[in-house]
């Protein structure tokens, strides 16, 4: 489990900024099981922009057929990616911050700088993933 | 200003993608500011506003601002239409300290200096706001004072953040949905409808947002000037 609920004191109000953002390396072909609780948008990263891949995700558990690149999704609430034994595929919560020294393990060679959010501080609380192989 | 026959028209597009405040300097440059800024331009164009002033990088500074905001508020006159567009960071309200801000080249514009500047505008006028940045509806709950009828168009909630991209998928629909190709598109009748199109196909996590101070303004056709009496 990473980035499991890590609440920022002092700033947690009725409207919580609520966000998780994950990044999926994937290094060839692959299909990942995704389970969500929110309409979630799948971004492939290409360059320092994104093209939406494929249509929003529902909530539920889809499967998700993913050629070689990076992918970033965000959601609000925890989510699950199962990935088959094997599958040539890495998965790391994304710090959504203004502290650029807190990146997660550096991402596998040749891939593309992740997003980052256009705003001041992290989230106030950070929803869980879970990653099963 | 140029002078028009009937309500004058203006706007002021902001793209602070230059950031020196110390707190702002080390953030990730945003990327979409320019193509955001051209788009709007083009839109305000297409929907008849002839006064438009951009002001990107270094020169988005906040005496630059402040000025450029309270001479056209104060120069559109009765039943005017004043469009001001903010594309860059954020900062996030703090319940008890600030409302949130614009941060521009120098320092943060706060939310609550706008208003009072958008408060120059008759009221008589109308006042679209379009924040292209995360916490963009944050604006809309100060906003909610100033005399002139005010829309906001917001990228996302208040408690959302928008990621750096080179193009805003915001600014693009909004393009699309209004002024696609300069043409007005005659299904954009009213904010109600742009405000439901906007939000369709769109991530839980953030969900664009259109928000009025007065109910009424909802109705209203988008980036019109008040009709004449």
């Amino acid at each position: 489990m990473i980035g499991a609920g890590r609440p920022i004191p002092g700033r947690w109000t009725a409207a919580a900024y609520t966000c998780l953002m994950v990044a999926l390396y994937v290094a060839e072909p692959a299909v990942v099981s995704l389970t969500v609780h929110d309409h979630v948008q799948l971004d492939r990263v290409t360059g320092t922009s994104a093209e939406r891949y494929g249509s929003l995700i529902q909530p539920g558990t889809s499967s998700v057929s993913l050629a070689a690149g990076t992918y970033v999704f965000r959601t609000a609430a925890d989510a699950q990616v199962q990935l088959d034994k094997g599958a040539p595929v890495e998965v790391t919560a994304v710090p959504l911050s203004d502290d650029k020294d807190k990146w997660p393990d550096p991402p596998p060679a040749a891939t593309n700088p992740l997003p980052a959010a256009r705003g001041d501080g992290p989230p106030d609380h950070v929803p869980a993933l879970t990653v099963l192989r | 200003m140029t002078s028009v026959t009937g309500p004058r028209s203006a706007a002021v597009h902001i793209g602070a993608d230059d950031l020196r405040h110390p707190r702002h300097a080390a953030w990730a440059r945003p990327l979409s500011c320019r193509d955001t800024v051209e788009r709007l331009s083009r839109l305000c164009q297409a929907a008849g506003v002839r006064t438009q002033q951009a002001l990107l990088g270094p020169d988005a500074t906040t005496g630059r601002i402040r000025a450029a905001i309270a001479a056209a508020a104060a120069g559109i006159g009765p039943g005017g239409l004043l469009v001001v567009t903010f594309s860059g960071h954020s900062e996030r309200p703090v319940p008890g300290e600030h409302d949130g801000g614009w941060c521009l080249h120098d320092a943060v514009l706060r939310h609550v200096e706008t208003a009072a500047l958008l408060a120059a505008a008759p009221a008589s006028a109308r006042v679209v706001v379009i924040a292209d940045t995360c916490y963009a509806a944050a604006c809309a709950a100060v906003f909610t004072g100033v005399p002139a009828t005010t829309v906001v168009l917001a990228a996302c909630a208040e408690n959302q953040a928008t990621l750096n991209y080179q193009h805003s998928e915001f600014i693009t629909k909004l393009e699309r949905l209004t002024y696609h190709g300069g043409r007005p598109n005659p299904d954009c009748r009213s904010y109600t409808w742009l405000r439901r199109e906007l939000r369709k196909d769109t991530p839980d996590v953030e969900r664009p947002d259109v928000r009025a101070n007065h109910p009424a303004a909802m109705r209203q056709r988008p980036f019109r000037p008040a009709p004449r009496r």
